[in-house]
């Protein structure tokens, strides 16, 4: 009786603490090495200030296609790490892994394990995207999670290799 | 023998017309062993009372109440467990239980379907910068790296070019 009690509490005070949470601050909670990465972190209401910011009437294409990818955007994370990498890249496969019922492997390298791509779909709108990438020979791992409603026309533009770099 | 007196006096006494004097007659006939048989049922009444003021507490009376008093009652004490004495505490703690996950279920059901997917909560979030602008540029470095590497993938990959409808160029 005691047992049922107190696992209905516990499960009662975590569902609303798991609900709603992404791969980044999952794995920030999850992998107990807060000190060694770094976490940035861009809000919806921030992204809308940057669309504030881009909202201008005499842009040109590349800042259209920019325009446009920030619009389907609510948030964006970037985690870094200088050390540790490989170590950090294996818990956020496995954290993935985990949680393969709500992510699906996307695309990975020709050497298939230095950087993936992972999405979470619904409505064939990608609603979570993130990128798991090591670079070895710099032991850095970068991890960028970005959400928001990121349909087909998004993806094609990302994929298309034609993003122009400001 | 006429008990006429005594009838109208007992008839006198029903009505609440009697007199103290008058009662005390009635006490005193019904006393008396030689009642007739139709007053019979009043007797107890009347002489009753007398009765009782009669009864004397025999001297074996304050023994026995002070025997019964003095008797060893053994009081036993209740031993409640710890648990036995939490239980209210339980019993509130379940109902809390039981309201909140109630109460997230009947949320999570009446949320929209959009809603449902989409999840996020971001109110956790803490800006990491205060200037859209730089804001901006990291938001465009991390779009560089992912498009860098589906483009880098979907080369090589078929399965991924289906997925996001794209074209190798030059095919």
């Amino acid at each position: 009786m005691r047992r049922v009690l107190c696992l209905l509490c516990y499960i009662a005070c975590l569902i609303p603490s798991a609900w709603g949470q992404d791969f980044a601050t999952k794995f920030m909670e999850q992998c107990g090495e807060k000190d060694k990465m770094e976490c940035q972190t861009v809000s919806p209401k921030m992204m809308e200030k940057v669309m504030d910011i881009l909202a201008d009437p005499d842009k040109n294409e590349d800042e259209e296609v920019q325009e446009y990818l920030l619009s389907k955007l609510k948030s964006a994370r970037i985690i870094t790490a200088d050390r540790h990498a490989e170590k950090l890249f294996r818990k956020a496969e496995s954290l993935i892994e985990k949680n393969k019922n709500r992510f699906s492997p996307l695309a990975e390298d020709s050497a298939g394990d230095h950087n993936r791509i992972f999405v979470r779909r619904h409505d064939d709108v990608v609603r979570e995207l993130v990128m798991l990438q090591l670079s070895p020979g710099k032991d850095l791992l970068t991890i960028v999670d970005l959400t928001g409603e990121m349909d087909e026309k998004f993806m094609k533009l990302l994929s298309s290799g034609e993003l122009k770099d400001d | 023998m006429d008990y006429k007196y005594i009838e109208q006096l007992v008839e006198r006494y029903w009505q609440c017309d009697t007199s103290l004097e008058e009662e005390a007659i009635l006490k005193a006939f019904f006393s008396q062993a030689n009642v007739p048989e139709h007053l019979m049922p009043y007797k107890s009444l009347f002489a009753g009372e007398k009765m009782l003021q009669e009864a004397k507490l025999d001297e074996s009376f304050d023994a026995q109440v002070l025997e019964r008093i003095q008797e060893d009652e053994t009081v036993k004490a209740k031993r409640v467990s710890i648990t036995r004495r939490l239980m209210p505490f339980y019993k509130a703690a379940a109902s809390i239980a039981i309201i909140l996950t109630l109460g997230n279920a009947a949320q999570s059901s009446f949320r929209p379907a959009e809603a449902v997917e989409n999840d996020y909560n971001y109110e956790n979030y803490k800006d990491s910068y205060d200037d859209p602008e730089m804001a901006y540029d990291q938001i465009s470095d991390a779009l560089q790296m992912v498009s860098q590497s589906l483009s880098e993938a979907s080369k090589q990959d078929s399965l991924l070019r289906e997925q996001v409808g794209n074209q190798p160029k030059g095919q």
